[in-house]
């Protein structure tokens, strides 16, 4: 059977395992996070409802995907674009 | 013509690619070239998450009731904001633990609890099973609709299939078939089964695409875009007002699917399996963090789309919602569409079912079948040879035996429930697990009795609110416990419990159950004692997050020969696995393995975390403890280690704040030691002084008296000369001895002091009128320069006049000769009076300012031949008397030539002349 060695925590080397510091992505993420919730639960998602179109499409299923793609991006940038070698938050 | 042989030779043919990659994953993995290194096969394999409920449901749901459909895959997407404190803690942890379920992670956590994990997997086994039973269910449903092609028939009004005529006990003994072949192929269930996940990612693709393309065919075949389709469902009123807001349910409602839906993505068997157990690289999370919430977003881009078109296109309903993603093609007689369809909710059904029975079958036979096992008697005399083999098959009965028990459950419920139902209630019982889990990895206070307590009765509510009164609708059970309560109990009604009303059942069942849960668990937690073991998994669990690479904690102490370790894990992982970890290890360690050797910790760890590999972390422990003698870890033994490092560390603590005490004291006796000397030396050099000093004017006297007394005729003048010698000989004599006592006095503190408040100004001048004779008779001029309104001190003025006709007459003593000049002033300079006492003599020398203060020590040093003029003591002796007065004493050169002497004196607050 095949055996990589980052599978077996036994032969896994000590500088493999990436530093379990967040630095800044700890903090981003819990602020994405408290932002994302905040914007799909009521009562900020009440104000996409309503009968008004948007683009000619209904506005609540406009702001729900959009929100969701721009939580998404921000998930993008935040795990792949902010180093992590950062000092742990305290 | 869709006949049923080409759906049957598709779903075949379909099923048949699914082995070859799975079997083709295997290949590549055992040649080393894993397709598991990849973080989008595992963002991929994390979808599913989707299963045919996600494929016919939301579509059902979405036609129904609107939007709400959503929040179930909001969630996941919530939760992977948090990936780095969430997901991708589990899998660091999980991978150092070896852990093989979420029943075993729980139990792990919590001490390595039977218990917990036997618990675990039982509400675990009870919760999915009708999820499992769904996914048969919507296979069936999807094989009978689609076969009808190209009539729109729903299986309800065909009547029972026959058993071996029906579609999902072929595909349940297919899946069966897969998940033993590709689920159990290792004995070590922590190893990653490669194949099944690489088959897993593929589904993912196929269910995408098929929805995809279903959704673009409505959308822009059948419609003109979004715009076109929206703007006709408009005019249906009962319709349009699916999407216009997200409240058609409630906002409790949504709000609780979002929740539910977060848990459910952590805590589902299955998606602990694909999310954490089959990850190989902590890093993937990352990857997959913003991956698969993508997926999500596209496969629900044309969830209400297919739902509203199928709305517009069957006005007169009778037909299913669930079937929407199936009918709206064959009503348009799209059969190769409808065939991609069907493939798509086949895949997406298998898929969830795979993966399902592998972890539920890894759960039951390492959670509940081996610790009961390990327990009888019977059994560990019986089978006391290699059981790996007997494992798998465990194993592989769970696998056919849960598939098998979810198609007789589907058979039993027949069409009585919605497909979104079910799935809400497994995810309500998979969310029981949450609070252990997530307290678990933060909160090092939470214990096993919290957690059991907390997932017992979160489960036992979860029972009463929301699946006994679905056995009810199901006609299983009286319905009238719903309507009046148990025994016409009303505030016990399952779906208002004490009285709360108004909101939906799955929300009312939610809040109930997570109050009862995180509540019992929070408390007992707080109010119980973990045990030590407990606290050391504890700490290795919380802080994973801190220090990533450390090594686990060595906890075993008892002594066991490698013999009996070797023997231990050959019968539970094979000859050849044993051999071969036990090898490994011996290399890396670079130590022998002899039978008869002692096994070190390390060595006992390490088998430990090879048998929880295979058969979890709580069983694992108790089968090392079976072959370690002594006290094994006993965790007691564990703690005394714990407690006797501590103590050391205290000790040693002690011990260096000891030497540290000894060196200080060492040093203060060194400096006494000194001191004693110095003191020593300089009483020597006092009785040699002393002597010296009586010696000189016992000399001079002894030698008038000779004179005397040899010649008796000595002329008048002469003899009164001598006379004159012997009476001011005896006169230093004495004085010297006064001062002598005087100073000794002082120095002793027996001298009375009559200190009281002086007027400083009276007291010099009366200190100079009394010197003036002296100096006339020297030819010295001396004059006193006082201001006025010098201030009041407190002192002795008997003293302080000595002080200053002492300096006085050492100033005439030593100023110039010729013309002599002594100067005093006074003055006031901050909190003090300063005195000076000025003369134009030689000055003293630098390197004797200090000293001249000291007894017997005149001016002029070793080299003055003059005879001294003084007794030595008269300086010392105003020292002694300014320092008692509370001021200070020195002397320094004058400004042009000769020497100030001058000491100050504090003022007192009120003058006495005021």
């Amino acid at each position: 059977m095949a055996k990589e060695p980052a599978n077996d925590p036994d032969q896994r080397p000590a500088e493999d395992t990436p530093g379990g510091g967040t630095g800044k992505i700890g903090p981003l993420s819990v602020s994405l996070f408290l932002f994302a919730t905040m914007m799909f639960l009521p009562p900020l998602v009440m104000l996409g409802e309503g009968d008004a179109d948007l683009f000619g499409l209904p506005r609540i299923y406009v702001v729900l995907f959009a929100v969701w793609i721009a939580v998404v991006g921000m998930i993008y940038l935040i795990a792949e674009r902010v180093d992590r070698s950062g000092p742990p938050e305290a | 013509m869709l006949q049923g042989w080409v759906i049957f030779i598709t779903s075949v043919a379909y099923l048949g690619l699914l082995f070859a990659i799975a079997f083709w994953g295997d290949k590549r993995a055992d040649a080393g070239r894993s397709m598991l290194n990849n973080p989008y096969i595992y963002a991929l394999s994390m979808a599913v998450y989707c299963t045919s409920w996600t494929f016919y449901g939301s579509v059902g749901r979405a036609a129904t009731s609107g939007l709400d459909f959503l929040p179930i895959y909001l969630g996941p997407t919530l939760v992977l904001v948090l990936w780095p404190y969430v997901l991708e803690k589990m899998v660091r942890i999980s991978a150092e633990n070896r852990i093989t379920s979420i029943a075993d992670f729980i139990a792990s956590r919590y001490g390595k609890s039977l218990y917990l994990g036997g618990i675990v997997t039982v509400i675990a086994v009870f919760g999915i099973l009708p999820y499992i039973a769904l996914q048969l269910k919507a296979v069936s449903t999807s094989f009978s609709v689609l076969i009808q092609y190209p009539e729109i028939v729903m299986p309800r009004h065909l009547g029972r299939v026959p058993l071996f005529q029906d579609t999902a006990f072929f595909v349940a003994l297919i899946m069966a078939l897969f998940s033993i072949l590709f689920g159990t192929r290792h004995i070590d269930a922590s190893e990653h089964h490669e194949g099944m996940v690489v088959a897993i990612a593929f589904e993912s693709v196929i269910k995408l695409a098929a929805f995809l393309a279903v959704g673009l065919y409505v959308t822009f075949g059948l419609y003109g875009g979004f715009g076109d389709l929206f703007a006709q469902a408009n005019h249906i009123p009962h319709i349009s007002e699916l999407f216009h807001s997200v409240g058609s349910q409630g906002y409790a409602q949504w709000s609780t699917l979002m929740v539910l839906s977060m848990f459910a993505f952590i805590c589902l068997p299955r998606q602990f399996q694909v999310g954490v157990v089959e990850n190989v690289n902590p890093d993937h999370v990352r990857k997959a963090a913003w991956l698969f919430p993508l997926y999500l977003i596209l496969i629900n881009i044309f969830v209400l789309p297919i739902a509203i078109s199928g709305l517009l296109q069957f006005p007169e309903g009778g037909v299913d919602a669930d079937t929407f993603v199936l009918t709206v093609s064959m009503v348009n007689e799209q059969e190769g569409l409808a065939l991609f369809a069907y493939i798509g909710g086949l895949s997406a059904a298998t898929g969830m079912l795979i993966v399902a029975t592998i972890a539920l079958s890894t759960m039951v036979c390492n959670d509940l079948v081996v610790p009961v096992l390990l327990r009888v008697r019977w059994f560990q005399s019986r089978f006391s040879g290699d059981l790996s083999a007997f494992l798998l098959f465990v194993r592989r009965s769970a696998i056919l035996l849960v598939l098998l028990l979810a198609y007789t459950y589907m058979r039993l419920i027949g069409e009585s429930y919605a497909l979104v139902t079910i799935g809400l209630v497994s995810f309500a019982a998979a969310a029981q697990f949450a609070p252990a889990l997530m307290g678990g990895i933060f909160w090092k206070g939470a214990t096993r009795a919290g957690a059991m307590t907390g997932l017992t009765l979160g489960t036992l509510v979860w029972l009463y609110t929301l699946v006994l009164p679905s056995f009810a609708r199901s006609g299983w059970l009286p319905t009238e416990f719903i309507e009046f309560g148990p025994f016409g109990i009303e505030f016990l009604k399952p779906y208002a419990l004490f009285g709360l009303d108004g909101a939906d059942e799955l929300s009312h069942s939610l809040f109930w159950s997570m109050l009862v849960n995180i509540g019992a668990f929070i408390w007992v937690s707080l109010l119980s004692r973990p045990s030590d073991l407990e606290q050391l998994q504890a700490g290795e669990f919380v802080q994973k997050l801190d220090s990533p690479g450390a090594e686990p904690v060595t906890v075993w102490r008892g002594s066991a020969s490698i013999g009996e370790l070797q023997g231990v894990l050959r019968r539970f992982l094979g000859n050849v696995r044993a051999r071969n970890a036990l090898n490994d290890f011996a290399q890396r360690h670079d130590m022998a393995l002899d039978p008869h050797a002692e096994a070190t910790p390390a060595l006992v760890s390490f088998a430990e975390r090879q048998l929880a590999g295979a058969i979890g972390a709580a069983s694992a422990q108790t089968m090392v403890a079976s072959v370690t003698k002594g006290e094994v870890v006993s965790t007691e033994d564990l703690m005394r280690i714990l407690d006797e490092t501590s103590q050391v560390i205290e000790y040693s603590h002690e011990l260096e704040e000891k030497s540290h005490a000894l060196e200080e004291t060492t040093a203060e006796l060194r400096a006494a030691n000194e001191r004693l000397k110095e003191l020593d030396r300089l009483k020597d050099n006092f009785i040699t002084t002393v002597g010296h000093e009586f010696r000189t004017p016992l000399t001079s006297i002894r030698a008038a008296g000779e004179i005397l007394s040899d010649n008796p005729d000595l002329p008048e003048i002469e003899r009164d000369r001598f006379y004159s010698v012997v009476v001011a000989e005896t006169q230093r004599l004495t004085r010297l001895i006064d001062q002598l006592l005087d100073l000794s006095k002082m120095e002793a503190g027996n001298l009375e002091w009559k200190m009281e408040p002086l007027d400083l100004g009276g007291t010099i001048s009366a200190a100079v009128a009394a010197a003036s004779p002296l100096a006339q008779a020297e030819g010295v001029k001396m004059e006193a320069d006082l201001p006025d309104g010098l201030p009041g001190v407190f002192a002795d003025r008997d003293r302080l006049i000595q002080v200053l006709v002492n300096l006085i007459s050492n100033a005439v003593k030593f100023c110039d000769p010729d013309h002599g000049e002594v100067r005093i002033s006074a003055r006031i300079n901050g909190g003090v009076v300063a005195v000076d006492v000025a003369d134009n003599g030689p000055g003293v020398a630098a390197d004797e300012q200090e000293t001249i203060f000291e007894r017997f020590q005149q001016g002029g040093g070793e080299t003055l031949t003059n005879k001294p003029k003084g007794t030595g003591l008269g300086l010392a002796i105003c020292r002694e008397i300014v320092e008692r007065f509370g001021g200070r004493i020195w002397v320094e050169p004058a400004a042009d030539h000769g020497s100030v002497f001058r000491f100050t004196l504090p003022i007192m607050e009120i003058s006495p002349t005021a």
